[in-house]
């Protein structure tokens, strides 16, 4: 169980403290030098070897790919791999992993630091060499992302997007220097689920924002991910041993035991099976059969999921409603026990079939089970509100805040029930256990823009401060979308990984590269945005958030607005149109760039003021849609919504 | 002149299919005269041609006449007073549009036509030709149709549309039913879902012929002569051809333009609106003392005359323009057009211009009492002072906190303030102080944006820094 907050960020205020002064802290930045007179790559040439060990992890091999690709890119010079047994006489090296190079340059260090953790990682120079290393846990990843910013200090490496990748081009690059530090990043997990991520061929471009993937990884099961009590694990038409479906022989598991399909959005388990230990015993133990099965098929995968459906409702039988009393009126509560139960069972199945295997289980603390079952003490700190709630350890709880008003931050009066279910999980769960699922999309409006990145990085520092060992942010997972898609994705990245960056600094810098020549008008577009949503928010409407609430009309978009906004495109246009004759590869990518921010105007013009533009300006307007939209493959207008017909 | 014969049958092949009584063709002038290929009986015609005069039936025409008797014999003289061609046209008897099959003119007589509530159905057993009689609006021309099941012993249906204003300006979209195939020139384009109902669509803006659900399937960039082709500025004439005709076969024309075909015998010949398209260019953007001048326009009815049109301007302040007129309000002028038919089906086209005012505001910022504050200290916020050319000027005052968020203070609506900064509502107690400040919470970088802004969002801004210890 957790202490409460106060005392421990004080702990980690004075442990940071000791730390730092013993010459061994951590942060989300190494402690470095640029030595002026010392170079990795010189004239083109480099005396230097990347060192793996002979059993390299699968992510500290491809760091080493990675760097030496940036690297080579950046000076023209290849940096050769080598294993720890096979280093060349005479060679300096870039040791990645917990090499015999490592061991020897640093016997006493045992990565008790970074033990477990995905992605913090040991860095340190000695003798010019550079040395880094994180956990024998998850593949290595930790090592990749050491590598991600060192790679940034030695050329400027910076992942914006897929197709704009920064470095400084010379035949010259100067050694860093690192100071002994562990890096540990705000979120140790970090998943931004957008279709402009999951939708590229392979993980590259998600690794390089260094996210994990939620929907296809390795960390969690695929099979089991999301909406899955029902879905995947117990439905009412699944058959027992003896071919008679559940719904039949046991519908006191279901809210709905004649429901007839499984689709994640209906039903919901009964967690106390009506209220029958014996029965309930048995539920648990079915799905504690189908958990050993799900975990032997996927030897890989660390997380496997038991989340609740994606729906308002939770079964009220006589059984729920007397359980309900007893863990404080929080169906989470109902949840988590039941769970427990699930997880002790598979443990032991686990301990029989496959004995060694270590995975954790999550569930979501979503809709119904948002509200954590807690109490107030007699200083008024929450705690659990029994010991029957409290999460197995090896439970994680999903906190998905989908009714926070994303427009504002945790201490505004608009989220005072958000902030309060907020603290009441980092009540019940410990660091480890308490993982976050929250938004940044405006889910039913995909072509209208909205900008909440600053409230967003507030929620990203709040849950920081919760001790959240991994944040999923959902955008928009279902297609490719305009509204500066690209720019959030990385802003979101960036704050992630640091929650102490300045958005509007990121955003900046983004669009610098992005947009290139063009970037004045597009930062202004920008602007003209932001300040917009937060008149809009603090005088016209508050609503209910940008996840679900964000209203576009006419008020939050006047004409002469949009006049403006496009006016913004066209000064962009401007900007760029020297490049169509002097380089015209150029000159397309940045105008598809602008013109994808374009699409948004357009379909404020179409839907909101139609009336104002003539056939002719509306008919040039469908082919700037009709080419952009299939340029950028953009599908849908809202979550699970078609793309809309504005011309019709 | 004399054309020799095949350049004559070439004539005839172009824009023949609208004029059935050729009588002579000597110069070029007569090449693009574009003409239904009969008139209908009371309707209004205007089918005079630049530099040139027309008498029908012997009578000089200024203007337009009204179409009566069994036939019209047209003839066009140049300015001399020099033949230019002569037509003579049969006039049909619509019975006061109550016939709608009239209106698909059938000079072989070889097609029988039929109406119900759904359609009407052309049946015939032979290649053959029909005209439809109105000009139609080109702007969205729908032109649905349908094969009679089991009556389907043909090759192709041609459908031609020919410019009302030069009938050397055409595009014949070509439908092979059995390849599932519509061709244009050496084009070719699939009907991925040959449904019960096969939907074109042309649109003239853009000049594309597209299926019923917006999918393109040509971009008509040449003609049917292979000139380039900039669409039909003054309506266009239908023609439906059906050739390899092998045995009894039927069509069922179910749409033209905004008109479902089909008609209930107990309902008013015309239950449709007409449509308005504006025919010469118009931008929605004007600046002051721009002369706005009105634009020409075209009233189109599938079968019923046209009764009367009207255009308006109505400024910002209310005052109607009838005339061309010198903008001089900045705002939002309506342009209205009204039309009706002769059965009292109206229609409104409604477009909103703007003129634009390109001036940002003034703004003048104070300095910050200090630059560094302590958390818990009150900052005060610098005043400002704001004005705009016309007199409207707002002022967003917007908070940027270290730790990125966005707080908007105040709001001023030219002159009358929002105090967001102290809405409970909005903000926490920590926050909150008084109108003209607030209290640091957190420590490092702040910037207070200073955002004017006027009505047409002209944005000028100015931004301050402090920080916090």
């Amino acid at each position: 169980m957790k202490k409460k907050l106060s005392f421990v960020l004080a702990a980690v205020m004075l442990l940071s403290l000791l730390l730092c002064a013993c010459g061994s802290g951590s942060d989300t930045k190494a402690m470095k030098t640029k030595l002026t007179d010392q170079y990795l790559v010189q004239q083109g040439v480099s005396n230097y070897v990347l060192v793996l060990p002979n059993s390299a992890m699968m992510y500290e091999t491809y760091a080493a790919q990675e760097f030496a690709y940036f690297i080579e890119q950046a000076t023209g010079c290849k940096i050769e791999t080598v294993t720890e047994t096979t280093v060349p006489e005479g060679k300096k090296y870039i040791s990645l992993g917990k090499t015999n190079q490592f061991m020897a340059a640093f016997p006493k260090e045992t990565l008790e630091e970074v033990a477990g953790t995905m992605s913090s990682y040991l860095i340190a120079s000695k003798d010019d060499n550079i040395y880094i290393a994180g956990s024998k846990d998850h593949r290595g990843q930790a090592v990749l992302w050491g590598v991600y910013d060192v790679l940034n200090d030695l050329i400027g490496y910076t992942y914006y997007h897929n197709t704009e990748i920064f470095y400084t081009k010379s035949a010259d690059v100067n050694l860093w220097k690192y100071d002994r530090n562990v890096v540990v990043p705000s979120f140790d997990m970090r998943t931004h689920s957008t279709n402009y991520i999951y939708a590229f061929p392979n993980d590259t471009h998600g690794i390089r924002l260094r996210y994990i993937n939620f929907s296809r990884g390795l960390e969690w099961d695929p099979m089991t991910v999301g909406h899955s009590q029902v879905y995947i694990f117990l439905a009412p038409r699944d058959e027992d041993e003896n071919g008679v479906c559940y719904g039949q022989s046991h519908p006191e598991w279901f809210l709905d035991p004649t429901a007839p399909g499984v689709a994640k959005n209906e039903n919901q388990l009964c967690w106390t099976a009506g209220g029958d230990p014996e029965s309930l015993d048995l539920m648990q133990t079915v799905i504690a059969e189908k958990m050993l099965h799900f975990v032997q098929m996927d030897s890989d995968a660390t997380f496997f999921m038991l989340g609740q459906q994606d729906t308002e409702y939770v079964c009220q039988c006589a059984g729920c409603t007397k359980a309900l009393s007893e863990w404080g009126g929080s169906a989470c509560g109902l949840q988590i026990d039941f769970v427990n139960g699930v997880i002790e069972k598979t443990e032991e199945l686990i301990q029989q079939n496959c004995p060694g295997r270590d995975v954790l289980y999550a569930i979501y603390a979503y809709k119904p089970t948002e509200t954590p079952p807690v109490k107030t003490d007699a200083n008024g700190d929450y705690v659990p509100y029994s010991d029957r709630i409290i999460p197995h350890e090896k439970l994680r709880v999903f906190f998905a805040p989908v009714r926070l008003n994303f427009g504002f931050p945790y201490d505004s009066p608009y989220n005072a029930d958000a902030y309060k279910n907020l603290q009441g999980w980092d009540a019940v769960c410990t660091d480890e256990q308490l993982m976050v699922y929250t938004y940044d999309l405006n889910i039913h409006q995909y072509f209208v823009n909205f900008f909440n990145l600053g409230t967003i990085a507030s929620h990203m520092q709040d849950y920081e401060k919760a001790g959240v060992s991994y944040l999923l942010s959902q955008g928009i997972s279902d297609a490719n979308a305009t509204c500066f898609d690209e720019l959030r994705a990385y802003c979101i990245s960036r704050l992630m990984w640091d929650t102490s960056l300045n958005t509007q600094e990121l955003a900046a810098d983004f669009i610098d590269h992005y947009y290139k020549d063009a970037s004045d008008a597009m930062q202004t577009l920008f602007d003209m945005i932001v300040e917009q949503n937060a008149w809009y928010l603090a005088v016209e409407d508050p609503g209910s958030g940008v996840a679900t609430g964000l209203t576009y009309n006419t008020t939050c978009y006047p004409r002469a607005f949009v006049e403006k906004m496009d006016a913004q495109i066209f000064a962009a246009m401007d900007a760029i149109a020297h490049l169509e004759s002097s380089d015209p590869e150029q000159y397309e990518l940045l105008k598809a760039r602008i013109m994808k921010e374009y699409l948004s105007n357009i379909y404020l013009k179409m839907v909101l003021y139609r009336d104002f533009y003539t056939e002719s300006e509306i008919s040039a307007m469908k082919e700037i849609w009709n080419e952009y939209i299939s340029y950028w493959n953009i599908k849908k207008g809202g979550e699970g919504a078609d793309l809309p017909d504005i011309f019709a | 002149m004399k054309k020799s014969f095949s350049l004559l049958l070439a004539c005839l092949l172009i824009f023949g299919l609208c004029l059935p009584s050729v009588v002579r063709a000597e110069k070029d002038v007569e090449k693009t005269i574009s003409l239904p290929a009969a008139l209908m009986k009371g309707h209004t015609y205007d089918l005079q041609i630049a530099d040139g005069k027309l008498s029908v039936n012997g009578e000089s025409c200024e203007g337009t006449f009204v179409a009566e008797g069994a036939q019209a014999v047209l003839a066009y003289t140049d300015g001399e007073g020099n033949a230019i061609a002569s037509y003579t046209l049969p006039v049909i008897d619509t019975k006061e549009s109550a016939d709608h099959c009239a209106y698909f003119y059938d000079p072989s007589g070889a097609v029988a036509k039929a109406e119900n509530e759904n359609d009407i159905t052309l049946s015939f057993s032979k290649d053959c030709t029909v005209f439809f009689l109105t000009k139609l609006n080109p702007e969205d021309l729908a032109m649905y149709f349908a094969v009679v099941e089991e009556k389907g012993s043909f090759d192709e249906v041609h459908f031609t549309l020919t410019d009302a204003e030069n009938a050397t300006r055409s595009l014949t979209f070509t439908v092979n039913m059995a390849a599932k195939t519509v061709y244009m020139g050496n084009e070719k384009a699939q009907l991925e879902d040959l449904f019960d109902i096969v939907q074109l669509r042309y649109k003239d803006a853009s000049r594309k012929l597209m299926l019923g659900n917006d999918k393109e399937l040509f971009s008509c960039q040449k003609d049917a002569n292979g000139e380039d082709f900039s669409g039909f500025p003054g309506g266009v004439y239908l023609t439906v051809q059906v050739k390899g005709v092998k045995g009894a076969s039927a069509l069922r024309m179910t749409r033209l333009g905004n008109h479902p075909l089909g008609h209930k015998g107990s309902d008013s010949p015309d239950m449709v609106e007409p449509t308005v398209a504006i025919t010469s260019s118009i931008s929605g953007t004007m600046h002051m003392d721009d002369v706005f001048q009105f634009p020409s326009y075209e009233v189109y009815d599938v079968y019923s005359p046209v009764a009367q049109s009207s255009i308006t301007v109505e400024a910002p302040d209310g005052t109607v323009y009838t005339e061309d007129f010198t903008a001089s309000q900045y705002g939002q002028y309506k342009l209205t057009i009204k039309a009706s038919d002769s059965f009292g089906n109206q229609c409104k086209n409604i477009k909103m211009l703007f003129v634009n005012d390109d001036i940002v505001p003034e703004l003048t910022v104070s300095q910050m009492e200090k630059t560094s504050y302590k958390v818990g200290d009150k900052v005060k916020i610098p005043t400002y002072t704001a004005s705009d050319n016309l007199g409207v000027c707002n002022v967003d005052v917007i908070l940027f906190l270290p730790n990125a968020e966005i707080r908007l203070l105040t709001h001023d609506a030219s002159g009358e303030v929002t105090y967001c900064l102290t809405d409970s509502s909005l903000y926490s107690a920590s926050f909150i102080a008084d109108n003209s400040s607030f209290k640091a919470e957190q420590t490092g970088k702040y910037i207070i944006r200073y955002v004017a802004y006027d009505d047409q969002y002209n944005r000028v801004v100015q931004e301050l820094a402090f920080s916090v210890q």
